[in-house]
């Protein structure tokens, strides 16, 4: 039979288990749901605006070939 | 050479259509005006015939020669844009010969050209100035230099004026009319204002949601639209409509009867009538009947016969060579039914405000329809004339639509009051009819019937 310090130590033991598997099925969930779509987002802006300052570039020597 | 000519050309974006089979042919030296409201797709015509934009199909020929695939470059045309786009760290001197510069022409070519174009466009002596040190319509002048200096087949200028303020507005646009009588250089002119197509241009072309409505000679838009949409859109302040239901000789609205010969409206079945470049060619005019696939020549014509299910019975035996339009039976891919009415058809009836009189009044028109009850409701005093707009007897007192309503432009000397009632009378060599569906035009003034 433990003794109280030892039924403290299981329950403090519990709970910190607890709160490091919450956090570390938070940071999955996190991931999957914000940060990796972040990531997309940031990376399809990106390149979405290169794509439109290539076409502007084009543009711009397209309408320079008719001055 | 600087003809222009289109052949078809379709340019698509996803499921929009910007630009829908438009065929054009420009003569070299020939001003030519595309308008139309914003997005009828008018820039992007313009844009595809300096390569800026590639055509989802069709074939774009300069100087007689295809430019389809070609780079803006190799087209031989200089291209006048709205927003001048002039260089800010270069001088008017710099800026005028850029293009000859990019194209390696000789130092005493691009001087004796330059010197030509800023004599042309009135900017001697201010060639070493820069851009910010210009005014609106100088930079203008800059850009349109620019495009001189090229000696192009063909100018395009996409609403050069657009940014300026209305009375630079007016001065350049006479800036550019004696321009193109100087350097007589094929010019096409993208705007949004009528005013200034009808004003500068040898013909306009009237563009609406991608499509050609009319090419012909500002005074020909003006005076016998090819339909409804052309009727209302040349013209400031534009053309009146009514809306009414075609008799047996004349035509009834909500407001009165308008009596006509009903025969020398759109065509019959068993009337005789003339294919001809020009359209579908009648004993009372001419209808715009849509004949580019024919190819016609400005002289020659196709006898047909109108036949009961608004196809035309062609006597194909006189055609040599056969048009490619007629079918293997004789018959015409040529669709008129849009032309054959009857008593019961559906028309808007369409008049100028100048072609509407006060009853009575010394307006020395001869020939004008029985009076119409009205009583004027706002006055707009222009100076050179008055806008009445009119309320009919039914309506009058109480908000209205347009469809209520009738504008008359009046004598500034003229007697007239707001709020007074007035019988007015319509010239009827300037009334038009259109057809309510289609909207294309069944005639250009009405002829006989009762006064």
């Amino acid at each position: 039979m433990p003794t109280t310090a030892g039924w403290l130590y299981l329950f403090a033991g519990t709970v910190l288990f607890f709160f490091w598997a919450y956090g570390i099925a938070s940071f999955v969930r996190d991931t999957r749901r914000t940060y990796v779509p972040a990531i997309r987002r940031y990376l399809a802006l990106r390149r979405e605006n290169q794509e439109a300052a290539e076409e502007r570039e084009a543009r711009e020597e397209a309408e320079r070939q008719l001055y | 050479m600087g003809r222009v000519t289109l052949e078809n050309v379709v340019k698509e974006y996803d499921d929009v259509v910007a630009v829908n089979e438009m065929t054009l042919d420009i003569e070299d030296g020939e001003f030519v005006t595309l308008v139309g409201p914003s997005g009828c797709g008018k820039s992007t015509t313009l844009e595809t015939i300096a390569g800026l934009t590639k055509p989802t199909r069709g074939t774009i020929e300069i100087a007689d020669r295809e430019v389809t695939n070609l780079p803006p470059k190799d087209r031989g045309i200089a291209m006048v844009f709205q927003n001048i786009a002039l260089f800010p760290h270069m001088d008017v001197y710099d800026n005028i010969s850029f293009g000859l510069r990019l194209r390696n022409f000789d130092t005493d070519e691009i001087d004796r050209r330059v010197e030509h174009a800023a004599d042309v466009v009135q900017l001697q002596g201010m060639l070493e100035r820069m851009p910010d040190e210009l005014s609106g319509g100088q930079r203008q002048r800059v850009a349109i230099a620019r495009a001189i200096v090229r000696e192009p087949e063909a100018f395009l200028m996409d609403e050069p004026l657009a940014n300026l303020d209305a009375k630079l507005r007016v001065h350049m646009r006479t800036e550019l009319q004696r321009l193109h009588k100087e350097l007589d250089t094929t010019t096409i002119y993208v705007t949004h204002d009528q005013a200034e197509a009808m004003t500068m241009s040898d013909r306009i072309a009237v563009i609406n949601d991608g499509d050609l409505q009319q090419i012909a000679p500002p005074l020909t838009c003006y005076n016998e639209p090819a339909n409804e949409f052309v009727a209302g859109f040349i013209g400031s302040p534009s053309m009146n409509f009514l809306e009414g239901e075609l008799l047996d000789g004349g035509v009834r609205t909500a407001y009165g009867t308008v009596e006509f010969d009903t025969d020398d409206v759109g065509v019959s079945p068993g009337d005789a009538v003339r294919l001809t470049a020009a359209g579908l060619e009648t004993n009372h005019g001419t209808l715009p009947l849509d004949v580019k696939t024919l190819d016609l020549a400005d002289d020659e014509e196709i006898p047909a016969t109108v036949t009961e299910d608004g196809t035309l019975d062609v006597e194909a035996a006189d055609l040599e060579p056969t048009p490619t339009a007629i079918a293997s039976d004789g018959s015409f891919d040529l669709d008129v039914s849009d032309f054959v009415v009857e008593p019961g058809d559906e028309v808007t009836m369409g008049v100028r405000p100048e072609n509407i009189h006060v009853a009575g009044a010394d307006h020395g028109i001869a020939d004008v329809t029985r009076s119409f009850d009205v009583t004027t409701d706002v006055l707009e005093p222009m100076g050179d004339q008055i806008f009445v707009y009119l309320m009919f007897e039914e309506t009058s007192g109480g908000m209205s639509d347009d469809a209520d309503q009738l504008l008359m432009s009046v004598d500034p000397e003229s007697q007239v009051e707001e709020d007074e009632h007035l019988d007015i009378v319509l010239d009827r060599t300037n009334v038009h009819l259109f057809d309510d569906d289609s909207g294309i035009a069944l005639a250009h003034g009405l002829a006989g019937g009762e006064h």
